[in-house]
């Protein structure tokens, strides 16, 4: 058997390689335990198939011959019932090991931006349904803007939330500001009979 | 949706890729890229590591085999994998099943 020194270069691009299919393997019902097992195999035949194509002394495209020989990191994925899901959940993982929030698969992230400014804009809509007709009719405008752009950043909030298999929090948010237009409707209204009964 | 192939074949290599590996440490142990080129040598099937692997590992999970831990002179320790009693009586179920089955498909193709 050959012993290989693998200089520090092909060690990063054999570590890239397995952590490429670490993620990968985030899709199958494994521990971690058993994923480490997996990639130490993994990692035990790229240093036999280097150290019998490349003796002791292997080589960048030594490497690479190799690696080209083995299975791509998506060969791990498990797409026995939905291959699309599976790959949103690895885009999912991937995206929280971008930005360093690597944690348990059901782990979820922070609130949807979108949500959150969605639902803003609908507190803003609601306090001005009642404030317009201290500023007159005019200020129906500013209103009916504050309503649609809740609404928009509402639906396309939910949509995401959709999209990502709700890995993120907001979604009581983006329902309220989805469905803003008729709540501020609503308070219009309210504030526009209490103005006759006033007068 | 069309024919496809080679899902055709992956579905049936599927089935019994776990009776070819083992049948292939139930004769000795052996670590995960040697089964591969076991089964290579012993039958022609071309496994690959990313379906034997995580195969092997479910497999002593489900306590089929048994595993050892040997240290490797070219990197990480090596898990040695050998067939367990349970793993032997699994195996000659599967075995008695899939000659079975085999049979009644022959008779119904040829018939």
């Amino acid at each position: 058997m050959i012993s290989v020194d693998v200089p520090v270069a092909l060690r990063q691009m054999i570590d890239a390689r397995l952590d490429s299919i670490e993620r990968a393997l985030f899709t199958q019902s494994l521990g971690r335990g058993d994923r480490q097992q997996i990639l130490s195999a993994i990692e035990d035949q790229v240093l036999e198939m280097l150290g019998q194509s490349a003796g002791d002394e292997p080589t960048r495209d030594d490497l690479l011959n190799v690696l080209a020989k083995l299975d791509p990191p998506e060969a791990y994925l498990e797409i026995s019932e939905s291959g699309i899901a599976e790959l949103s959940k690895l885009n999912t993982v991937n995206h929280r090991m971008d930005a360093g929030l690597v944690g348990t698969s059901d782990s979820k992230q922070g609130f949807n931006t979108l949500a959150v400014v969605g639902f803003v804009l609908t507190c803003v809509a609601c306090m001005g349904a009642f404030s317009w007709w201290i500023i007159g009719f005019l200020g129906l405008i500013p209103l009916a803007i504050l309503t649609t752009a809740a609404g928009i950043c509402g639906s396309v909030a939910l949509y995401q939330f959709i999209l990502r298999r709700n890995s993120q929090r907001g979604l009581w948010m983006a329902l309220t500001a989805s469905s803003s237009a008729p709540v501020v409707a609503l308070l219009s209204c309210a504030a526009y009979v209490v103005l006759l009964m006033i007068n | 949706m069309a024919f496809d192939m080679s899902i055709w074949k992956s579905e049936i290599r599927r089935g019994v890729v776990e009776l070819c590996l083992l049948k292939a440490v139930k004769e000795r142990e052996g670590y995960g890229y040697e089964i591969i080129q076991r089964v290579k040598d012993q039958s022609g099937i071309e496994l690959t590591e990313s379906t034997v692997y995580p195969m092997l590992t479910r497999l002593a999970n489900q306590g089929l085999l048994a595993t050892r831990l040997e240290p490797s002179p070219q990197g990480p320790s090596r898990r040695y994998f050998r067939l367990t009693s349970d793993g032997k009586r699994k195996y000659e179920a599967m075995l008695e099943h899939w000659r079975s089955f085999t049979a009644s498909v022959s008779i119904m193709i040829e018939g």
